[in-house]
């Protein structure tokens, strides 16, 4: 079942897995009767240690014909850290530190492994700027296509991660990696992100949200259909459960894909925090977007047409709110809401420092004046800075900022038919989501359509003995992770062994 | 004939019990006790029990006749194949027209219902407008996106008749249903008929029959959902029952939003406003299911592009809508379609079902003559 645990025999099968990756490399020297060849990952080892040391000495020697034995390369190479070995797991797991292979004959079970990994090269501070977590690892990826598959290496150490690359952008000429993992991964879903990529034409790409906006499915939505993260931890879960990685050169966000909206609100801490918190965490994340939904319009929707829904203790201190206020409930409302998109578009360019000098001018100067000066009721003001605040709870920024986006139409459908408005708003929403695609794949998946296996991971985050299975949508070759842990027997009584 | 509906169009065999629920459940929930008890009084709950049962008879037929002779078949083609062109285009000009007034006749009640409870005396047609957009959005996307809307409906219908249940219980006198058995058959008989309409709409399937990947699988989610169904019917009317005395209820036009709007929760009353808003994704699911049903059928029947059919119906329906405005024509439109449907339930299915085994019986016969 667990495809992942590939066996190989000798240098020959493993070269052909990793052959695949574009940034695999394999040279040849051919000089009077011998045949040197050195391979590596491109992307994981130093160039100049390559050229300086490897390269030269072994050229200079072989076209001398110096190079008969393996312990001859010992010698002429000036690093330290060389071995020569035959046992394949160790050349696989050498071969991915960053060592690159000698063979001198192409058929020879031995071969010696000469170290040039690649230490540094990472941006001073590559930690996550924009999806941060309190629990967990804070690596993000930077501007440098070589260095986020370096970064995807470290983690995924196998030679089935398949790196395929590609240039886009008539003007740019930028390259573009298509990754996945050989033996889980659909090549379906894999075969449409490439036809998709190869259809793009495009002077410049600037960023990977680029490219996610051209290989989409329904380019008119609101909604994102991939997701787009800078945290590695992210991207190895989305390659690990059976998605397609895609990054341009350039760009520090990984565009992953076919994603669900249920995608949108997992955060990784929830696995990096016991299940029960975990769940919880999630469960508030998912009442936070409904809430924010809604939430103003339900307002709206009360205030204007129904009155009677409010019991009466609590309709007097609405009302007394609302007494100084001279605009009809949508006006207030619109007020507010866009003076806190107001805040939000203006934090967002600002330095960090001004911004948080913006937020306390914004949440407490203006919302206190405005309820002083009459505009909106303080309770207006409570519910919004809520709403607002909650769809900040959204891990992914796009998604959050759709859910603010959709909170426009529902205010104004309120505000004409009340709560049959509303639910105007709700069905056109539940209708578009439902006609929504990602890379082919139904965009409300575990719902409809219906799946019980991936419904598992979807509201609660289950503990890890239940989360061995990949999500069957993504028609994986491999359907199991790796195998739970063995339940425990129950004991017999409270003491008993 | 190009029939074969391609894999990525259809759906799973549960997923029918959605489509098929959405569509039976509709604005009848919320009014159906009155009319219900008119004859058989309070021991209406026996006549429910007794349509049910006989729907399960019909439902078997349906699938008796859909599964004709080869996989894919839907009641326009079998008309066309069993009676011939002439005969079988005028047949199928009126299961077509019976879909279309169906679907005319849950979103003109539900438009009163807006009107009564809501906004009386507010202009209709800026609203019908946007509802009838709504209903073109959904089925331009085809069947799957039309039975998508009907997984979210039935949910949230079922968010709404859940706590409903719960928050009666205090409310209940069960001694009302005593004496059990005070009524005659007959009485019985007639109150089940006029329960008939609340269960109009499993029809449809007789459309979507081949959108359903292996069909023969999907029989027992059908009867299984008719059954809960008919449960559901029971609950609702043991509950108005139990909840209004027989005088009452007799006079009671929405009995289910009359009780719902006693109920208290901390913060919320008059839940009703909550109620028959969410009953509104519900209406445009079911009116949705009628209408592609009815497209799909003009489209096999008579050629015509579904885009076109469906802008044409609805711009009748608006139009319509405009000009039936009183109650008592929309009790009059609601009965016509009440008796239409019995008989395209008890009279239709049954015949197509007699012509089906006849046909049937007259191709093995001929089938063995030229074997043999």
């Amino acid at each position: 079942m667990n495809e992942l645990k590939t066996e190989f025999t000798d240098i020959d099968q493993l070269k052909k897995l990793t052959k695949q990756s574009s940034d695999f490399k394999s040279i040849q020297i051919n000089t009077a009767g011998q045949q040197v060849s050195v391979s590596y990952f491109t992307t994981l080892i130093d160039h100049d240690l390559l050229q300086s040391n490897v390269m030269f000495p072994v050229q200079t020697r072989a076209s001398l014909s110096e190079l008969c034995q393996l312990e001859d390369i010992k010698e002429s190479i000036p690093i330290d850290d060389v071995e020569i070995t035959d046992q394949i797991e160790d050349i696989q797991s050498k071969l991915f530190k960053g060592y690159a292979i000698i063979q001198i004959d192409h058929h020879d079970r031995k071969c010696a492994m000469v170290n040039i990994a690649n230490k540094e090269g990472l941006r001073k501070d590559n930690n996550t700027e924009n999806e941060f977590s309190v629990v967990g690892p804070k690596v993000g990826f930077i501007e440098d296509l070589d260095t986020n598959i370096r970064l995807l290496r470290a983690q995924i150490n196998i030679p089935n991660l398949i790196v395929k690359e590609m240039t886009i952008g008539s003007a740019s000429k930028t390259r573009v990696a298509v990754i996945y993992i050989n033996g889980v991964t659909n090549e379906e879903i894999v075969r449409t992100a490439q036809q998709r990529l190869k259809q793009v034409d495009v002077d410049v790409i600037f960023d990977s949200s680029l490219l996610d906006q051209f290989i989409s499915d329904n380019s008119s939505t609101p909604f994102p259909l991939f997701l787009t993260t800078e945290r590695r931890d992210r991207v190895v879960y989305a390659l690990i459960s059976g998605q397609v990685a895609i990054i341009s050169d350039g760009s520090p966000y990984f565009v992953t894909g076919p994603s669900t909206l249920f995608d949108f609100f997992i955060s990784p801490e929830d696995y990096y925090l016991p299940w029960i918190l975990g769940s919880f965490f999630r469960m508030i994340r998912l009442f936070g977007v409904v809430f924010s939904l809604f939430a103003t319009s339900l307002y709206i929707a009360v205030t204007t047409f129904h009155y009677e829904v409010i019991p009466r203790e609590l309709l007097e201190p609405l009302i007394l709110s609302r007494k100084n206020v001279p605009f009809p409930p949508l006006f207030e409302v619109l007020f507010l809401e866009i003076t806190i998109e107001f805040l939000r578009e203006a934090g967002a360019r600002l330095p960090s420092k001004i911004g948080q000098t913006l937020g306390i001018v914004g949440g407490i100067v203006i919302g206190q004046a405005t309820v002083m000066a009459g505009l909106t009721s303080n309770i207006l003001v409570i519910i919004v800075a809520f709403s607002a605040l909650s769809s900040f709870a959204t891990p992914i920024y796009k998604m959050s900022n759709a859910i603010r986006f959709l909170r426009f139409p529902m205010i104004v459908m309120s505000a004409i038919w009340g709560g049959i408005g509303m639910c105007i708003g709700i069905g056109f929403l539940i209708i578009h989501i439902t006609r929504l695609t990602s890379l082919g794949t139904p965009y409300t998946v575990p719902i409809y359509p219906f799946r019980v296996k991936a419904l598992r991971d979807g509201f609660i985050r289950p503990s890890f003995q239940f989360l061995n299975h990949r999500s069957p949508y993504l028609r994986p070759y491999s359907l199991i992770r790796y195998k739970p842990k063995p339940v425990r027997r129950k004991k017999n009584d409270f003491d008993d062994g | 004939m190009r029939n074969e509906i391609s894999e990525e169009y259809r759906i799973s065999p549960y997923f029918i019990i959605f489509p098929l629920y959405v569509s039976m459940v509709g604005v009848g929930v919320l009014t159906f006790q009155r009319t219900l008890i008119e004859h058989a009084g309070y021991n209406a709950w026996i006549s429910v029990i007794l349509t049910g049962i006989s729907i399960h008879l019909i439902l078997w037929m349906i699938y008796k006749i859909t599964s004709f002779n080869r996989v894919g078949q839907e009641i326009i083609t079998l008309n066309h194949t069993l009676f011939g062109s002439v005969f079988g285009h005028l047949l199928n000009a009126a299961v077509v027209l019976y879909f279309v007034y169906g679907a005319f006749v849950k979103f003109k009640v539900y438009i009163e219902l807006i009107e009564v409870w809501f906004f009386t005396g507010m202009n209709i047609l800026p609203l019908s407008i946007v509802m009838v957009l709504l209903i073109y959005y959904a089925v331009s996307g085809g069947f799957r996106s039309v039975t998508g809307l009907c997984v979210w409906a039935t949910f949230l219908s079922f968010a709404s008749i859940i706590p409903q249940v719960g928050l009666a219980l205090p409310y209940m006198h069960p001694l009302n249903l005593l004496p059990l058995l005070n009524h005659s058959a007959t009485d019985i008989f007639l109150s089940s008929k006029s329960m008939v309409f609340e269960f109009l709409g499993f029809e449809t399937l007789l459309f979507f029959y081949p959108f359903i990947k292996t069909p023969a699988k999907s029989q027992k989610w059908a009867h299984m959902i008719v059954m809960f169904v008919t449960l559901l019917y029971l609950i609702l009317l043991l509950m108005a029952l139990m909840f209004f005395s027989e005088g009452e209820l007799r006079h009671s036009i929405w009995p289910t939003i009359d009780m719902i709007s006693i109920f208290e929760v901390p913060l919320l009353q008059r839940l009703e406003y909550f109620f028959i808003s969410l009953w509104f994704i519900k209406t445009i699911a079911g009116i949705c299911i009628y209408l592609w049903v009815a497209c799909r059928g003009i489209k096999t029947a008579f050629r015509m592009r579904q885009r076109h059919s469906l802008i044409g119906i609805l711009i009748a329906m608006v139009t319509l809508n405009y000009f039936i405005a009183d109650h008592r024509s929309v009790e009059r439109v609601s009965e016509l379609y009440s008796t239409v449907g019995f008989y395209f339930i008890y009279a239709y299915i049954p015949f197509m079902f007699v012509c089906v085994l006849i046909s049937r019986r007259r191709a093995r016969h001929f089938g063995n003559r030229g074997s043999a």
